[in-house]
């Protein structure tokens, strides 16, 4: 055979062997998330019968091709395994429709969509807190924030910063397992060239005060902010820091935080946008004040998370020693967390299913052996089958909840991005905090990573209302999407986002 | 994911091949290896990318054929979309337009006309996925430049570091116009491009005796005698070599 001519190009055979599979491969059960970016499906590989989560990267209005986020997340995934970050299990090529618009055959097999395959997980940790009535227990929190510190400290190691912490990107599955996702953010550094670094990341209540101040030159103690605010938050069961712009974001650390000055940290003055945002008059540190509610050892931790200056923030892998961890009530372990009912029809079945497989299977074991005992599993442990939400023991906030009556298995599901219900009522107490006015759509496999487009502004504020009704019952109402996606005209740029971040570093 | 293969034997390369199966010989599939990996490489000058961004595209390039045939994909096509992809996977991203247009200068030495142009375009943006896809998106490319660069400022006298990196480079640079990257892991490209660089400055490199210097490279003296030996055939080669930037390359 003679070689290819000019401009000739193999298209008419799908991929070869060992190159990507078609997504013929999966099929998809239901619509799991929505957002400008694309959808998220949840889907059964036919194969093996496995559940997985397809996300799809948007490429249309990509005048550049396969976008450069996707490409940088992609890279940043493929070299990352480990138990608390979520696994990219492969990436599936569309072959799109086989006849073109004119309805004469096309037999180009790449003119489909391209979609990221993860690890499917059933809930978010936003999601979960949110839902009505439910607490976390004191080992409970200890051991997602235990897990979350792992999976960060991994990523520092492999010099990934993730720029992206946030609840809504913390996955959990019925395991009690939690993993790290949505990368899209993500970013290789390294420590000896250290080039400079767009501060328009994090969202905004877990942005770190050097990125608002400007800083272009940072390192991993930007996620150990967001760990700081999101533990202080699973603590004190609502975000500390919902500022509604950097002015406000700024403000509202500097009255928790004190405001910086060169004793404290070193170098601040000379921050690009130190002059616009420091505070007119000086304020002290409050973190103990604010929170003496919590125990000594937890507050002992959140004080070296929300340190000022980057270069005294404490690390993940340091705040793993930190005496919180290895005091009682330790961390318990993932396996002795309670599974929560999902809302998936399809779910709820297979996991009745399992659920008696397993009853079945611990019978048989009984008889063999005496039953274990598990010192510190919280009560109802093994509630997740009939009712939903577990009667957590009532913590000294225990938030009241005004959330209008749960569908019985009442959904934390989470958090592809599904918009999720009306916005309801805030699952904290009613506070000046509330800004439930925001729409947003989130969730770890979703958070519309690529550029271009705005979603819900601040990106912050969501609705925290229950997650409820909304996919639980019939198929999913795909076009409130809309109603979601297209807030974004408040943007003041508080999504990271919303810019085009495309040739950014 | 799956473990993904990249790297083949000597001779499953020259047997084997798609290109081979498709009736294209050995000799053949190795000139146009040359063409297109001389092509990216001045087109990656020419657009002012940084040599570990052309060195990527070049092994993208390589893989792509160890996937797919001469025969049913144009290698200067293919080579574009790799210059092209190559450029998001290394942080210094060129707009496909660009690319494009500079191409057509390193290729025909004129401008493109506008349907051509669009023609192109449209062609390196469907490419692309197919390029992707065959590669299975393994997209991270690690390179022996830096492992030569650690290595020789650890081992060497000061004042020779530059003199024996620039010869290792050199060396790296040539072994990309062959099948080397497909045979050998960067690792092992590093140990003999510090190999033929010492011969090249007259340099004696230390830890003979017991320790070898080479051993941390995971590489053995026989698997260097090979990569230095397919890498200096590369100058013996009875190509006609066309002048890099006219009609001929086409």
């Amino acid at each position: 055979m003679a070689l290819a001519a000019f401009g000739q190009l193999n298209l008419e055979e799908p991929p070869p062997i060992w190159g990507s599979r078609s997504v013929d491969c999966f099929e998809k059960l239901e619509q799991i998330g929505e957002g400008t970016y694309g959808q998220v499906y949840m889907a059964k590989e036919i194969k093996t019968g496995e559940i997985v989560a397809l996300k799809k990267i948007r490429m249309d209005n990509e005048r550049e091709g396969f976008p450069i986020t996707a490409i940088r997340e992609i890279k940043i995934l493929k070299k990352l395994h480990h138990e608390n970050v979520i696994q990219l299990k492969e990436i599936v090529t569309s072959p799109g429709r086989d006849r073109d618009d004119q309805g004469k055959p096309d037999n180009n097999k790449y003119k489909g969509g391209i979609y990221m395959v993860f690890e499917y997980m059933d809930h978010d940790l936003t999601g979960l807190a949110d839902r009505p009535g439910l607490r976390f227990t004191v080992p409970q929190i200890k051991c997602y924030m235990k897990q979350l510190l792992t999976g960060l400290h991994y990523c520092h190691v492999n010099q990934v910063l993730h720029r992206d912490i946030k609840g809504s990107n913390l996955l959990i599955d019925n395991e009690g397992n939690l993993k790290l996702a949505d990368f899209g953010l993500a970013r290789s550094f390294s420590h000896d060239h250290s080039g400079n670094l767009t501060n328009r990341v994090i969202t905004l209540w877990y942005r770190p005060p050097e990125l608002l101040l400007g800083a272009t030159k940072y390192g991993p103690a930007i996620d150990m902010w967001s760990v700081g605010c999101i533990f202080a938050e699973l603590l004190h069961a609502k975000p500390i820091l919902p500022g509604k712009n950097e002015q406000e974001q700024l403000n509202k650390i500097f009255e928790l935080c004190g405001s910086p000055d060169e004793n404290i940290w070193p170098g601040v003055s000379k921050m690009p946008w130190y002059n616009n945002f420091k505070p007119a008059r000086p304020l002290k540190r409050r973190v103990r004040e604010f929170f003496r509610h919590f125990d000594r050892h937890a507050l002992e931790l959140l004080e070296k998370m929300l340190v000022l200056d980057p270069s005294q923030r404490i690390s993940a892998k340091d705040a793993l020693d930190a005496e919180y961890f290895w005091t009682d009530p330790l961390p318990c372990d993932p396996k002795s967390l309670p599974t929560y009912e999902s809302s998936h029809e399809f779910q709820t079945k297979k996991k009745r299913q399992q659920q008696r497989q397993n009853e079945e299977a611990a019978k048989r074991q009984k008889v063999q052996h005496p039953p274990q005992q598990h010192s510190r599993l919280p009560p109802l442990q093994h509630g997740g089958q009939s009712h939903a939400a577990p009667h957590w023991p009532a913590g000294p906030n225990h938030p009241t909840n005004n959330a209008p009556p749960q569908v019985p298995a009442g959904p934390s599901h989470h958090f592809y991005g599904k918009p999720r219900g009306p916005p309801g009522p805030n699952r904290y107490p009613p506070s000046g905090n509330q800004s439930g006015g925001y729409n947003q759509s989130r969730g770890g496999y979703s958070s519309g990573s690529y550029p271009p487009q705005g979603r819900g502004a601040p990106y912050v504020a969501g609705p925290r209302g229950p997650s409820g009704g909304g996919y639980g019952v019939g198929p999913p109402n795909y076009t409130q999407g809309g109603q979601y996606g297209g807030s974004g005209s408040s943007g003041r740029g508080q999504n990271p986002r919303n810019q085009q971040y495309g040739w950014q570093q | 994911m799956a473990e993904t293969k990249w790297y083949y034997t000597r001779e499953e390369i020259e047997k084997i091949s798609p290109s081979r199966l498709d009736g294209i010989n050995f000799k053949e599939e190795t000139f146009q290896r040359w063409s297109y990996t001389s092509f990216l490489q001045e087109l990656g000058q020419r657009l002012n990318n940084p040599q570990k961004s052309i060195a990527t595209s070049i092994v993208l390039c390589q893989r792509f054929f160890t996937r797919q045939s001469l025969a049913k994909n144009d290698p200067k096509t293919v080579a574009i979309i790799c210059m092209f992809i190559a450029g998001k996977v290394e942080g210094s991203p060129k707009p496909a337009g660009d690319v494009i247009v500079v191409s057509y200068r390193v290729l025909h030495n004129k401008e493109p006309l506008r349907d051509v142009f669009e023609g192109l375009k449209k062609t390196v943006l469907t490419g692309e996925k197919l390029v992707l896809s065959t590669l299975g998106f393994d997209l991270e490319i690690e390179h022996p430049y830096k492992l030569v660069m650690d290595w020789v400022k650890r081992s060497v006298k000061a004042e020779d570091v530059r003199r024996l990196c620039q010869a290792a480079f050199n060396f790296i640079n040539d072994s990309l116009r062959t099948s080397l990257c497909l045979q050998f892991g960067p690792s092992q490209i590093a140990a003999a491009a510090i190999y033929i660089g010492s011969f090249m400055c007259k340099m004696t490199l230390p830890g003979d005796g017991e320790k070898v210097w080479w051993r941390e490279f995971d590489v053995t003296k026989r698997q260097l005698w090979e990569i230095c030996d397919q890498t200096l055939d590369l100058y013996i080669q009875d190509f006609v070599i066309p002048v890099a930037r006219g009609d001929s390359l086409v």
